[in-house]
């Protein structure tokens, strides 16, 4: 059983949810609800993104290598200590119909955790 | 010394004249029934289901959470979100289920829809395609008993095209309710 997000991590998974979808209010507001499940969920559709677009897939070998690899979890570890990184790389997608097509087939998902 | 006073006073009087106007209440503390939920994250707004029959919500992007095992989100998608693709975003749904991208000519974008095309479609098979037509419309249903999605498209509207992402629901429920309520 694994433990609870810190806020730290919380904000780190803030961070790369506002690059997959833009800023959301409304997920903003429910930071202090994300949790365990929300981090399985955001990796799902980090996986989903890397199989059209490389910008995604370029951010996330450099956050999986900066956790555990590849395997099932690997984004709660590399939760701890990412955002000042995610902060000041300025992360921007070109490629708008993946992001777009494949985030929203996830958004109800990573609300259902909240 | 005066001019504090003064303001004390004007401070006071202030606070009379809106105790005056602004009435304190209670409120039952009778659970309503039947209603259904806004949220916006911050506050969830509860209305009977009957007072809303017929309304309109309006917004650009939004996410249905019927239950634990039943939820959609609805986004439409427009040239302008795409970054002006040279493409007629209405016919990007019958180039996703036909997997025939040979009219794109930009590399990158036919990559993209590529692979678009592989997460909702071949990974979520075996899945079950088919294209419902009525008036102006037409909606491309990609069934799957987890992930589902509809692709809506209208005539009329040739630089856009709208996707229901469906996780739960079951092909009698996709089709009775959205994809009739889609249609109306």
């Amino acid at each position: 059983m694994s433990t609870p997000l810190t806020r730290e991590e919380k904000e780190s998974l803030l961070l790369i949810i506002e690059i997959i979808y833009g800023p959301d209010p409304t997920l903003q507001m429910q930071v202090d609800s994300f949790n365990e499940r929300t981090v399985e969920v955001v990796e799902e559709a980090l996986a989903a993104l890397t199989q059209c677009n490389d910008n995604i897939k370029a951010l996330v070998s450099s956050l999986a290598n900066a956790g555990s690899g590849l395997t099932k979890g690997w984004l709660r570890w590399s939760l701890k200590g990412m955002s000042y990184g995610l902060k000041n790389d300025h992360i921007r997608f070109n490629e708008a119909a993946c992001r777009n097509v494949i985030a929203l087939s996830r958004k109800s998902h990573i609300q259902m955790t909240l | 010394m005066k001019i504090f006073a003064g303001l004390f006073l004007l401070t006071f009087l202030n606070s009379l004249a809106f105790a005056d106007s602004a009435k304190e209440f209670s409120l039952e503390e009778k659970p309503l029934s039947d209603t259904m939920m806004l949220s916006n994250g911050a506050l969830t707004l509860h209305l009977p289901v009957a007072f809303m029959n017929g309304a309109r919500v309006v917004a650009s992007g939004y996410s249905v959470l019927i239950d634990k095992e039943r939820h959609f989100s609805v986004e439409t998608h427009t040239k302008a979100s795409w970054n002006d693709p040279e493409i007629a975003m209405s016919d990007v749904p019958r180039m996703l289920v036909e997997q025939d991208f040979s009219s794109v000519a930009d590399e990158g974008l036919r990559r993209e829809l590529q692979g678009i095309h592989k997460v909702l479609i071949e990974n979520t098979k075996p899945n079950e395609i088919d294209v419902i037509h009525h008036k102006n419309r037409a909606a491309y249903l990609v069934f799957s008993p987890q992930d589902s999605v509809v692709l809506v498209v209208d005539k009329d509207k040739p630089d856009a095209f709208t996707q229901i992402s469906v996780y739960g629901l079951n092909r009698k429920e996709i089709e009775d309710h959205i994809i009739k309520g889609v249609m109306q």
